[in-house]
């Protein structure tokens, strides 16, 4: 039973796993028996998730990686094979929104950024993982963001719809050799998403009170929906991005 | 290696679980997998005979279930079939509506409005009935999964009846994780292609037609699936993994 949803054997890169869903996402990984590749822009906290869940018992390296650099993203799945010997399991969580401005008044500047980091490092992420695996599973990691308006945050929210886009093509364009699905979270109380929806330690806890399932999301909700996708239990499933968010 | 962390999320050990239409196809296979995630299993459908049998197989296995006859278009049945669970296990924590179904195809301006009365009713209201039971009956933390079909949100001529029932169920799902949350979560699954007798009267299939189907109806994934996929997912639904998850409907459908 438990089996439908164990990683035992397998090679796992989670990008920008050095905190918040990205981290969540690495340890329940590595619980469920996967070798993880954590990988981020910052050395100090992929070395700091690393070592936590090698102390823990599981398996797990830090590769510095900027996802906006397409040899670095090469790089890092060269690195996870020529660590753990394959690759099976890919999920492009690195992402995010320094910049909160109305779109119209929004520099081209930081919209060429918004798309380079959240939409462009996910099609070369798919492409690189796809190349070097013979079987498995893509997982994007959108944002509930793509469904709505966000006012302040449109360019984050256009380039997370259309990664949705691109799951659905890329799941048609892989099968049946590799699966492709996302998760769109809702409210997880992450440093990016207090920065999208403007909110400090206080204003955030009001949120609750907006969602059905009456809390914030935690990386944990986020890790326990990418190992059902991860694993054989999600293993007729492709081209579906799952909505995380309590409800709301 | 898997840690007990781990494991503990798809844990059922204290659960109770109805599963409507748990004689056959994908409501067995769901009620097999909860079995075997540690629920008690109350397996539902009108005919005693198959869902004795399937009661059985979970016993054989080591797990724990019964069968209960029920006609879930009759709301008495419905509450007896609640309190069967509550009198033999102590407590009610999950309820999978799987019963469903329509033999009957017709394009809709041929369809006979008893058709689509008897067809409404079992698809969709009794859908209404069987979560109002549900949550009644639950304990807090309680679990609601609705099988829908893939025909809710796809054309389907000569099935308009049975889609536009299921398209309701989806509608159904979203009000209700609102209404019930956040004592109740209510999610809902689309199955694609699952060569069960349901879907093979809809397609006006036999089983000569299943060699090379999966390619006949280009399934990305290339192959059909299996009432274990669909059990996979509920069990997802059901289990702490998706405790953050509410008002849902997934499809599991090889890609289609």
């Amino acid at each position: 039973m438990q089996a439908l949803f164990d990683m035992t054997g397998q090679v796992a890169v989670v990008t920008g796993g050095g905190r918040g869903i990205g981290e969540g996402i690495a340890k329940v990984f590595a619980a469920a028996g996967a070798a993880v590749v954590v990988a981020a822009r910052r050395s100090g906290d992929i070395e700091s998730v690393a070592n936590s869940i090698n102390l823990e018992g599981g398996r797990a390296i830090a590769v510095v990686t900027d996802v906006t650099d397409t040899d670095a993203v090469e790089a890092l799945a060269a690195k996870a094979i020529d660590t753990f010997g394959h690759l099976n399991c890919w999920v492009n969580n690195a992402g995010g929104s320094a910049v909160r401005t109305p779109l119209r008044t929004l520099t081209r500047a930081d919209w060429d950024d918004a798309i380079s980091l959240n939409l462009t490092s996910v099609w070369v992420g798919c492409v690189t993982a796809a190349n070097h695996m013979d079987s498995g599973s893509i997982i994007n990691i959108s944002s509930r963001a793509a469904y709505v308006g966000v006012p302040g945050s449109g360019h984050y929210a256009a380039s997370k719809a259309a990664v949705n886009s691109l799951t659905q093509t890329m799941a048609l364009e892989f099968a049946p050799r590799i699966r492709v699905n996302g998760i769109a979270p809702g409210a997880v109380p992450t440093e990016i998403m207090m920065k999208a929806l403007d909110l400090n330690d206080e204003s955030v806890l009001g949120l609750a009170d907006t969602i059905p399932l009456a809390r914030l999301g935690t990386p944990t909700d986020i890790g326990a929906t990418a190992l059902f996708l991860a694993t054989e239990a999600g293993s007729w499933m492709t081209g579906q991005t799952l909505i995380v968010s309590g409800g709301r | 290696m898997q840690t007990q962390a781990s494991a503990a999320q798809f844990d059922l050990s204290d659960d109770v679980a109805v599963v409507t239409g748990a004689g056959r196809g994908i409501g067995e296979g769901i009620a097999y997998i909860l079995a075997e995630a540690g629920a008690a299993v109350v397996c539902a459908a009108r005919r005693a005979d198959e869902i004795e049998r399937v009661a059985q197989g979970i016993r054989a296995r080591g797990g724990r279930a019964i069968a209960i006859a029920t006609d879930v278009t009759d709301n008495d049945a419905v509450e007896a079939l609640a309190a069967a669970a509550l009198g033999e296990f102590g407590h009610l924590d999950i309820w999978v509506n799987n019963a469903g179904g329509s033999p009957i195809q017709a394009p809709l301006t041929d369809l006979d409005q008893n058709e689509w009365n008897a067809t409404l009713r079992l698809n969709l209201t009794a859908i209404w009935v069987c979560t109002n039971t549900a949550a009644r009956n639950m304990r807090d933390g309680g679990r609601v999964v609705n099988i829908s079909s893939l025909a809710a949100v796809t054309t389907m001529p000569g099935s308009g009846h049975y889609a536009a029932a299921k398209a309701g169920v989806n509608s159904l799902t979203r009000t209700f994780a609102k209404e019930l949350g956040p004592r109740i979560r209510v999610n809902c699954i689309m199955p694609g292609a699952v060569p069960t007798e349901i879907m093979m009267t809809a397609l006006h299939l036999s089983d000569s037609d299943l060699p090379g189907l999966e390619r006949r109806l280009r399934l990305p994934m290339g192959r059909l699936g299996t009432p274990a996929d669909l059990g996979a997912a509920v069990l997802y639904f059901v289990s702490p993994a998706s405790n953050w998850v509410t008002g849902q409907i997934l499809s599991v459908d090889g890609g289609m």
